[in-house]
């Protein structure tokens, strides 16, 4: 009986302050416009959870409100692409708190300068082919044919000056959070690689980005 | 020996610090470029039926675009430029918010015949690099 205690205390616990906890619903009924944490009932419970740069978010939708769990629960935690979501939380926590960030993604893989030097006039659609691979874009024409290629390039820069918001609720100074600055640059840069071919499938001209 | 600083540059030095901290308290500030805005500073001096789309890619790269409609192409340019500035007060809870998001999308538009020919293009304004406007001073 007296390990029952403990037990009961917990799962009365997790009710009143889990996601769809009478505290939670509470929280984000009263406060929950101008919460620091934000609506946790809607993080919680809601489905298509993902983090962003500004902390995790989810969609609550038409979900019941009593719903207890997610509904895409085991995708949410035991799915590989849960870990990741967990690395970029991770990683959107150690950014909130530095003061200086630079980031740099890129998506698809395209080396201009090698596409450019082995690709000269007069190669055929087959060696473009074998060395980048199926094209975004492959349009026939009555002149010809065009192939496009596409990554891109996203820099992120940013800039803090101030106590770190996770910092700021510890600090015992009241309005001390508000002691900030903070500046961020993103930039999207596309790679991009045009091939003219003649109505032979020979190359007349290739445009890179960059160029001239 | 240092001399000690006077009372009331004491107090004007604090007053600075505090103004400083009240102008900067809470604010975001943060720009979003997309794309290559080559095609906004360049000269066009393109001639209909006579200009090639292969020119065209010479002088302004390859295109964010290509769309086939019949025997038309188009090749489509774009530059994307977004500022947002947020003022956020907060007690705890967020007292004051205030967010102003401004956008402005660039394009560059060029059709060819079937003979990949130039038969129109049209470009918009360059997004202008507003700080004050961004800002939301005026």
């Amino acid at each position: 009986m007296r390990r029952v205690w403990p037990l009961l205390a917990g799962l009365a616990t997790g009710l009143l302050c889990g996601g769809c906890g009478l505290v939670s619903l509470a929280h984000d009924s009263v406060i929950g416009p101008v919460s620091p944490v934000g609506r946790i009932h809607a993080t919680t419970v809601g489905s298509g959870f993902r983090v962003t740069e500004r902390g995790p978010v989810a969609d609550l939708g038409d979900d019941a409100r009593l719903r207890p769990y997610p509904r895409d629960l085991f995708d949410r935690v035991a799915a590989p692409h849960s870990f990741w979501a967990l690395a970029q939380g991770i990683e959107a926590f150690v950014a909130s708190v530095s003061p200086v960030t630079s980031r740099e993604t890129r998506t698809g893989a395209l080396d201009l300068a090698a596409a450019r030097s082995a690709l000269a006039p007069g190669a055929s659609v087959g060696d473009a082919l074998a060395l980048l691979g199926p094209p975004e874009l492959w349009l026939r024409r009555q002149s010809g044919s065009l192939l496009l290629y596409r990554a891109e390039q996203r820099r992120t820069l940013s800039l803090y000056v101030g106590i770190p918001p996770p910092a700021a609720v510890l600090v015992p100074v009241p309005g001390v959070g508000n002691l900030y600055l903070r500046y961020t640059a993103d930039s999207e840069r596309p790679e991009k690689l045009l091939l003219f071919f003649d109505r032979e499938g020979q190359l007349l001209a290739a445009s890179a980005s960059g160029e001239p | 020996m240092r001399a000690a600083r006077p009372a009331s540059g004491r107090a004007l030095a604090a007053c600075a610090a505090a103004v400083a901290i009240a102008l900067s308290g809470g604010c975001h500030f943060g720009v979003y470029r997309a794309g290559d805005d080559r095609f906004l500073a360049a000269d066009l001096d393109w001639q209909p039926g006579v200009t090639t789309a292969r020119e065209v890619a010479r002088t302004l790269g390859p295109p964010d675009l290509v769309r086939e409609s019949g025997p038309r192409m188009t090749f489509l340019y774009r530059f994307q430029r977004r500022a947002d500035t947020r003022l956020a007060i907060s007690f705890y809870l967020k007292l004051f918010q205030r967010e102003q998001e401004s956008q402005q999308d660039s394009t560059l538009l060029v059709a060819f015949d079937a003979d990949d020919r130039l038969l129109y293009y049209g470009r918009s304004d360059a997004a202008a690099e507003d700080l004050a406007g961004d800002l939301g001073l005026r």
